[in-house]
């Protein structure tokens, strides 16, 4: 029997194989007739992945199609097994033949350039397994394949609404909504990059109810109508799929290990590490919990020995700022938001002063524009107001013109950016238009408007346009960071690059001295991206040039030309690995190892 | 022929709501040959099936004695074997399955069929023929045989049923079948079972039977007081059907007691359940 299983199985594998190859043979003739760009590489993998889960919903409803099409089933029932070992029988070979082809994904995946499409792995081997369980519990239906089949991905629907529904209650649950994913909305994307294990336990728990039922009503299958199996399946999958569902609730909850970790690098080279619910500070080989203090780069803002930052209670939308003192630990609150309001976005900061918007209602995705800009003094706690109407406010800068401050943002307004100022005393004023995000550095707004770049100045009159240069807007299409640190304004360069058939031809600096634009040669640059820096600085992060995910090294921009800071050859991005730019430093992370360097000269930190 | 080979205790069978099979309770011998008859929809098939596992009760068990499922042969006028093998291969996989040592080609050398065709390719009455060539060299103990006697033509029919004489006489099986038309059949079965509505309504020995049931023919109502089951007109009189019969209840009565064979006792049951449900 297990013989005759495993050829069959091998004959429907080679057909599926064979189609599918003489598939990929066909779009490969078209795209050269054509002459279209063809990368094979990435249509092999997205096609085999497409290939494999079709498989798996092949192999699985159609393990009982021969015995159905040609009268068998009498026969094999009287076949001297047990009905558990008929089913074991059938079902093993084409589960062997799923997980080596799942194999072959995986060789795939580690030969591919590409990343995974539209999925992870893990998430992937979830649905393709779990298709092949749930449309095996329907193949001893004798009913019209094509209504079976609709059933079967109708039950392949609810099993992931079920499992998005629970990973979604427990990431609330846990780590609330204050982290800047929109979790109130119900998509994979925003629960799975979470927590280790949740897919696993998911995809194990919802869909054993099936595997478990299928042998459970197969148990008693006899030639009668299949009505009786369904009967006897939904006995005992409705209760089990619900217990699923309950457990893998409880069993998420309880041991959900955040894989979500961010960093950051204090000044001085501090390093907290972040898991969303808990913050720690990495010191002396060890790791000390900080309760009530959540540094993130855009809510968090340095000044002398403290760091002020926004931080949510867990599973919930109330924020408040805080102070953490770097000297004794100490976590302090500054400002507490009133009943029935919250705080969203970013908050700026600029020397003693802190600028952030407190929104009223409950919710945190009141993404509507409007609100009060405060403007709060951290040593006197002072509070000014200032009501906002716009949308996604974003500030770039303080002028200081008279010992009086001047705060400068931009807000999105038909199509483009609107720049506008607000003093001390709340009043709100648009100066220009630009259709990049401006810059206030070294005294000077730099903005974008109609193919030119528009220098200007604040002084006691107001404000005025110095000059106005020709350039291309996409060549500096990175030069408009300005982070939230607003005191960020002693840059005398802003960087660009030019590409040409995809490789960067040249740099192209704006000259804040004097007012003006220059390139210079990239050398042996092809790939890779513009930083700025603390303390007026640039930097550039290089990709090997044969690989596009491979970090080279990391440059110093100076004046017109690139010093060498640190030489990173050899690390990939990859699903394990990463490399970023924090605040006020560089992470390597390679696996569990993670290794941390502190501008300006990226040293590397021990601890 | 002492042993139990079969005890069914309470069987009730269901198809959705209507019960098939009604607490049925009865035992099969080892090595007897049992013949089952009844109307159409009695429930025969029904419980055939559930002798061969192909049913399982709703109520009620059928417990084995002595019994592995390799030593079940069941054959319907459903069943087929896997039809993408040759007959080659379908010998081959039931004899792998069945632990046939030796597989016994006489039947299907008889008929000259060729090994390589496929199943898918044979007839009804072909299938029929191989799938008891299959089941022959399975040596079964328990023989289950639904109605397939009208699938074959009459040469083949022959054969089949010198086959099963041939297997009562050189073994100790136990012979269950379902039959229509008896007449094949007729001096095979030991004992006779009728069904209706699923319940059994005769279980007796062939010899019992044939003795306990009785025709009076008559061209004169008959006015004395008889278990009369079925009374069937006929263009010279009435026949009466008797049952169960005694000689006392004649004595001395005039009246013309006919012995009558298998085919016509079944036929009167049959006849007599027909009318009785149209009254």
């Amino acid at each position: 029997m297990l013989i005759k299983e495993i050829k069959d199985t091998l004959i429907h594998t080679g057909f599926m194989l064979g189609t599918f190859v003489l598939f990929l043979a066909g779009l490969y003739i078209s795209f050269s007739i054509t002459g279209d760009d063809f990368d094979i590489s990435a249509y092999f993998q997205f096609f085999y992945q497409l290939f494999i889960f079709i498989f798996s919903f092949f192999m699985g409803i159609s393990l009982f199609s021969s015995e159905i099409r040609n009268n068998g089933f009498e026969y094999l029932l009287t076949l001297p097994l047990s009905r558990t070992k008929l089913l074991i029988f059938k079902i093993v070979p084409r589960l062997i033949m799923l997980i080596i082809l799942y194999g072959g994904y995986m060789v795939i995946l580690a030969l591919s350039t590409t990343k995974p499409f539209l999925i992870t792995p893990e998430l992937f081997n979830s649905l393709y397994f779990s298709l092949f369980f749930i449309s095996t519990s329907l193949s001893v239906l004798r009913g019209n394949f094509v209504a079976n089949s609709l059933v079967t991905m109708m039950l392949f629907l609810v099993y992931i609404v079920a499992a998005n529904l629970v990973a979604w209650m427990v990431a609330v649950k846990y780590y609330g909504v204050q982290v800047g994913f929109r979790l109130s909305v119900f998509t994979i994307d925003a629960i799975y990059p979470f927590s280790k294990g949740v897919v696993p336990v998911l995809a194990g728990l919802l869909s054993l109810p099936f595997i478990a039922s299928l042998f459970y009503g197969f148990k008693k299958y006899d030639i009668r109508s299949s009505k009786r199996y369904l009967k006897r399946f939904i006995t005992l999958f409705i209760p089990l799929f619900l217990t699923g569902i309950v457990l893998s609730y409880i069993l998420l909850n309880k041991n959900i290990q955040p894989n979500y970790e961010s960093y950051y690098i204090t000044k001085e080279g501090m390093v907290f590490k972040n898991s969303m619910v808990k913050t720690f500070l990495l010191e002396n080989g060890k790791e000390t919990e900080i309760e009530g203090f959540f540094p993130f780069w855009f809510r968090s803002y340095e000044w002398k020995d403290s760091i002020c930052s926004i931080t949510f209670k867990k599973g919930s939308y109330e924020g408040k700022v805080v102070r953490f003192n770097k000297r004794d630990r100490r976590v302090e609150d500054l400002y507490v938001p009133g009943e029935n309001k919250f705080l969203s976005g970013w908050m700026y900061g600029y020397k003693e002063h802190l600028l952030f918007t407190e929104k009223s209602g409950k919710r945190h995705l009141n993404r509507k524009g409007g609100g009060e800009l405060i403007l709060l003094n951290t040593e006197t706690a002072e509070i000014t107001r200032v009501k906002s109407l716009y949308k996604f406010v974003r500030f770039c800068g303080v002028a200081e013109v008279d010992n009086k401050r001047i705060w400068i943002g931009s807000y999105i307004n038909k199509g483009g950016l609107s720049v506008f100022t607000v003093d001390e005393t709340g009043k709100f004023q648009s100066i220009v238009r630009s259709s990049l995000g401006p810059v206030y550095s070294n005294g000077i707004l730099v903005t974008y408007n109609k193919g030119h770049f528009e220098f200007g100045k604040f002084s006691g009159s107001g404000y005025d346009i110095l000059k106005r240069l020709k350039a291309e807007r996409s060549d500096f299409y990175n030069h408009n960071f300005s982070g939230n640190d607003l005191n960020k304004s002693d840059f005398k360069y802003l960087y660009g690059r030019k590409y040409k058939d995809e490789k960067i031809e040249k740099f192209v600096m704006l000259d804040l001295n004097n007012l003006s634009i220059s390139t210079f040669d990239p050398g042996d640059i092809k790939r890779g991206f513009i930083r700025r820096g603390p303390y007026g600085s640039a930097y550039f992060t290089k990709f090997s040039n044969n690989d596009p995910v491979e970090l080279d090294k990391i440059y110093k921009f100076e004046g017109n030309s690139l010093v060498l800071l640190k030489d990173f050859k050899g690390v990939k991005y990859s699903l394990r690995n990463d490399f970023r730019h924090l605040k006020n430093g560089f992470i390597i992370r390679e696996g569990k190892k993670v290794r941390f360097y502190i501008y300006p000269d990226l040293k590397e930190l021990k601890f | 022929m002492d042993k139990n080979l079969i005890e069914i205790n309470g069987l009730n069978i269901y198809y959705g709501k209507k019960r098939a099979i009604k607490d049925v309770t009865l035992n099969f011998k080892k090595g007897e040959t049992v013949l089952i008859a009844g109307r159409n929809g009695a429930g025969k098939s029904t419980f055939l099936r559930a002798l061969g596992q192909l049913i399982l009760p709703d109520n009620g068990s059928v417990n084995y004695f002595d019994l592995s499922k390799k030593k079940i042969g069941i054959i319907t006028d459903k069943m087929s074997m896997f039809e993408d093998l040759t007959l080659e291969g379908g010998i081959r996989f039931h004899s792998e399955i069945f632990g046939i040592d030796e597989f016994d080609h006489t039947i299907l050398d008889h008929l000259g069929m060729d090994m390589k065709r496929k199943i898918s390719a044979l007839s009804s009455g072909e299938r029929a023929i191989y799938h008891l060539s299959l089941l022959i060299s399975q040596k079964p103990e328990l023989l289950l045989i639904d109605e397939v006697f009208y699938l074959v033509d009459p040469y083949i029919r022959d054969i089949f049923i010198e086959t099963l004489i041939g297997l009562l006489d050189g073994s100790n099986t136990t012979i269950i079948m379902v039959n229509h038309t008896f007449a094949e059949t007729g001096k095979i079965p030991e004992r006779v079972i009728i069904m209706d509505e699923g319940e059994i309504i005769i279980d007796e020995e062939r010899e019992t039977l044939l003795s306990k049931v009785k025709k009076i023919s008559s061209d004169m109502p008959v006015t004395i007081d008889l278990p009369v089951f079925f009374t069937r007109n006929t263009p010279f009189g009435s026949e009466y059907f008797i049952f169960p019969f005694e000689k006392e209840m004649v004595k001395d009565k005039n009246l013309y007691v006919e012995d009558i064979g298998l085919n016509d006792i079944i036929k009167a049951f049959l006849g007599g359940r027909y009318v009785n449900k149209r009254d």
